[in-house]
């Protein structure tokens, strides 16, 4: 059990370490140095571990212990930064291979001497036949992949070359080619991204950019923050916790009606008015939320949420998806998505501690759908070029495109998908904490973190997913990230250990799921004909926020009646029924 | 001019004979349990393995700092760093993962053991990063020696396991 944690803590560092030195050898490129590179490097570090201390993610932090150190154990950061220079030195006479193998030999064997003899304060550890027969294996294998690689293949000695950090060196392998490539893209979209763009004629992009990315951090805060105002609403009413799930149950009905409408309503109204109507309607609904004298009308007032929501989430990834140059956002979108779920208890929580009550709350998340209002109504006003757009004229009426799109088994299968995977999630964000917490009585700060380690994994992987659909492809992403998941449920459920749920399960699991609901939609229009894709996207997304609304409570009503502790079992089924629909997909 | 001190210090290292080089390769090899060690005590006294991390990074920094501004390592081009890439600029990040999961793990599991874990997750990350040459790395792709490797690796971290 131990050993697992072990191999995934310190293997993880490892790994961590490889892409670290590709990162490095990136730096040495462009700095001609390599010890200016490792100083950058170790300053970030610094600087990052600093920041993460203080922001107080590893607990409370004292320096009491300052005069208990010995004095030598301050000369690790020393010896990090002796190893990155004599290593350059002799990289550059003695090559990768040799360096690595006379590296990983010394490291080995002088491991093995410092455990045999104990030193350091820990206990001596006999040399046994295994470790010495694993060591010389390892080795064996360290020098077949470093010996393929200067063999193997034509690009060898450059890959040496700029791995040595040699500035006059550097030529233009096709690495660094790709590196001048990326970085033209990557330049192109910044100068668009801000709105410097070489032709006028077309309005800036980020206009439209900015306010998806907001409705999306909107819809986020106002989704997210209702689970921390619950226990206000169910004492201010006199509810029990079943009949206060009639409350996301109402919203089911709304995301129905949007699945069914979205692709109507844009086709009608265009997207820059449905949108304005959809803003209206949360806004509305959240306005309704904090006046409301009395329960059933915050019942009623649910279904204009889900509409709202729904709308908003259909509306805008048909729009980005659609439009090529805006494609590539989707991971980011639906990472600003993470950020307001994240802010959305956290806004809620301070308000809150704050002395304002749940109605004032829901007061202040209506401003902030407001301010959408607002953005969307200035854009619509001010006939902003590229909310004006509706979708290309299918040649037939939008009710007949969305009869034919959901006769098509891939659309219900994208739908299918998108209903478990945004349950999933949900079903995460609702119940990892009371896991935790009640089935295995974890401290509650440490169980808010792994909450927010669950968080920050999702929201990282879809700032990172634009990155893996280039280079992997979204089936392999899909295939990646399902395995991961499935590996993070296991570790969930068989390690119940607080720390391993933190560190490494619940954001694993985080990580593993951000990839699956961008990828799906930029997966839309792959398989669908133009013509159908805004109704399917449509279709899709609001399918998931049904599955948002029903397998969170489903999973509550299970887990009633089977215990807390039975909710990561829950999910492994839902995991492996998108597995199937993912081999369902990677098969037609 | 001040380029030139680096530079010589490079050319010196090019007159060397080899096993000097190879010497120097070894002893820069066995830093690296000698620091994961000093950080792992580092961070028992202060009670905080990410604390004694940070400092550990500090006091490197601080190193490398002074070791630049001393001049003999060469002249930086620092205009550089606008055109590097931004994910360049994170290897101190996941740096950071790494001496902070091996100042964590070398008391509990002892060095061998976290270290061998070490340089079994580089060696596989390096060669799946390899294959599809992420990170503008150049693309070697999986040829049947790294597949053995790749098994050797599985079959000696197995090993390094039982002995525990």
């Amino acid at each position: 059990m131990d050993l697992l944690m072990a191999m995934l803590g310190a293997g993880s560092g490892g790994g961590f370490l490889s892409v670290g030195a590709a990162a490095n050898a990136g730096l040495r490129r462009v700095l001609r140095s390599p010890v200016a590179a490792a100083a950058v490097n170790f300053s970030v570090g610094f600087l990052m571990l600093t920041l993460l201390l203080l922001l107080g993610i590893f607990g409370p932090q004292s320096f009491e212990g300052l005069g208990q150190v010995p004095w030598w154990a301050f000369g690790g950061g020393a010896l990090g930064a002796m190893y990155v220079t004599v290593n350059t030195l002799a990289v550059a006479r003695l090559g990768l291979t040799t360096t690595t193998l006379a590296v990983v030999c010394s490291q080995m064997v002088l491991s093995l001497v410092i455990d045999r003899g104990g030193w350091f304060g820990l206990e001596p550890q006999p040399l046994r036949p295994v470790r010495v027969v694993a060591i010389g294996l390892l080795l064996v294998a360290i020098a077949l992949t470093q010996l393929d690689r200067d063999r193997g293949s034509p690009a060898a000695p450059l890959a040496s070359g700029s791995d040595a950090g040699d500035g006059r060196r550097v030529r233009r392998s096709p690495a660094v080619q790709g590196l001048r490539i990326g970085a033209r893209i990557r330049g192109a979209k910044g100068r668009r991204g801000l709105g410097f763009g070489a032709e006028p004629s077309p309005p800036p992009l980020w206009i439209g950019v900015a306010i998806s990315f907001y409705a999306f951090i909107a819809i986020g805060i106002a989704e997210a923050g209702l689970g921390i105002l619950l226990p206000s609403i169910l004492t201010a009413y006199g509810l029990t916790p079943g009949t206060v799930t009639l409350l996301f149950l109402s919203q089911v009905g709304g995301y129905i009606t949007a699945a069914l409408t979205s692709s109507l309503v844009t086709a009608r109204l265009g997207l820059g008015r449905s949108l304005l109507v959809a803003a209206s309607l949360l806004t509305g609904a959240l306005l309704i939320y904090g006046l409301s004298p009395v329960w059933p009308l915050m019942v009623l007032a649910g279904p204009l949420m889900g509409l709202g929501i729904g709308l908003i989430d259909a509306g805008i990834n048909t729009a980005l998806v659609q439009e090529e140059r805006t494609a590539h956002l989707l991971g980011a979108l639906h990472g600003f998505y993470g950020l307001g779920a994240v802010a959305g208890p956290a806004i809620a929580t301070t308000l809150l501690a704050l002395g304002l009550n749940w109605r004032q709350v829901y007061g202040v998340l209506a401003g902030l759908t407001g301010l959408l209002v607002v953005a969307v109504l200035a854009a619509v006003v001010g006939r902003y070029g590229p909310l004006r757009k509706r979708p290309a004229d299918p040649g037939a009426p939008a009710a007949a495109v969305l009869g034919q799109a959901l006769r098509r088994p891939v659309v219900l299968l994208f739908g299918a998908f998108l209903l478990i995977y945004v349950g999933l999630e949900a079903s995460f964000s609702h119940w990892a904490y009371g896991v935790q917490v009640m089935a295995r009585s974890t401290p509650p700060t440490l169980a808010g973190y792994g909450v927010s380690a669950y968080w920050l994994g999702l929201t990282a992987g879809r700032f990172l997913l634009g990155y893996g659909l280039r280079s992997l492809g979204a089936l392999r992403v899909l295939s990646f990230s399902l395995g991961l998941l499935l590996a993070g449920l296991l570790a969930w459920w068989q390690w119940p250990d607080a720390r391993i749920g933190a560190l490494v399960s619940l954001p694993l699991i985080g990580f593993a799921l951000a990839a699956i609901f961008p990828t799906i939609i930029w997966l839309i229009p792959q398989r669908v004909p133009a013509a159908l894709v805004p109704a399917a996207v449509g279709f899709a997304t609001s399918a998931a926020s049904v599955g948002a609304a029903l397998i969170p409570t489903a999973v509550g009503w299970a887990a009633n009646g089977l215990g807390l502790g039975m909710v990561p079992v829950l999910m492994l089924p839902l995991a492996i029924a998108m597995v199937g629909l993912h081999w369902r997909l990677r098969g037609g | 001019m001040v380029s030139l001190s680096w530079s010589r210090l490079r050319g010196m290292a090019a007159r060397c004979p080899v096993e000097l080089l190879l010497a120097l390769a070894l002893g820069s090899g066995a830093l690296l349990p000698i620091q994961a060690n000093m950080n792992a005590q580092l961070g028992r006294s202060l009670g905080s393995v990410p604390l004694a991390a940070a400092l550990s990074y500090l006091t490197g920094a601080a190193v490398l700092w002074l070791l630049l501004l001393s001049g003999r390592f060469g002249r930086p081009d620092w205009s550089g760093l606008e055109r590097a890439p931004r994910w360049s600029w994170l290897g101190g990040v996941l740096g950071s993962w790494y001496i902070i999961s091996s100042a964590y793990f070398v008391p509990v599991l002892g060095t061998t053991m976290t270290l061998g874990l070490v340089v079994g997750g580089q060696a596989i990350v390096g060669v799946v990063t390899d294959h599809y040459g992420w990170l503008d790395v150049p693309r070697h792709r999986l040829t049947p020696y790294r597949r053995v490797a790749l098994g050797l690796l599985v079959v000696s971290l197995f090993l390094l396991m039982q002995g525990r």
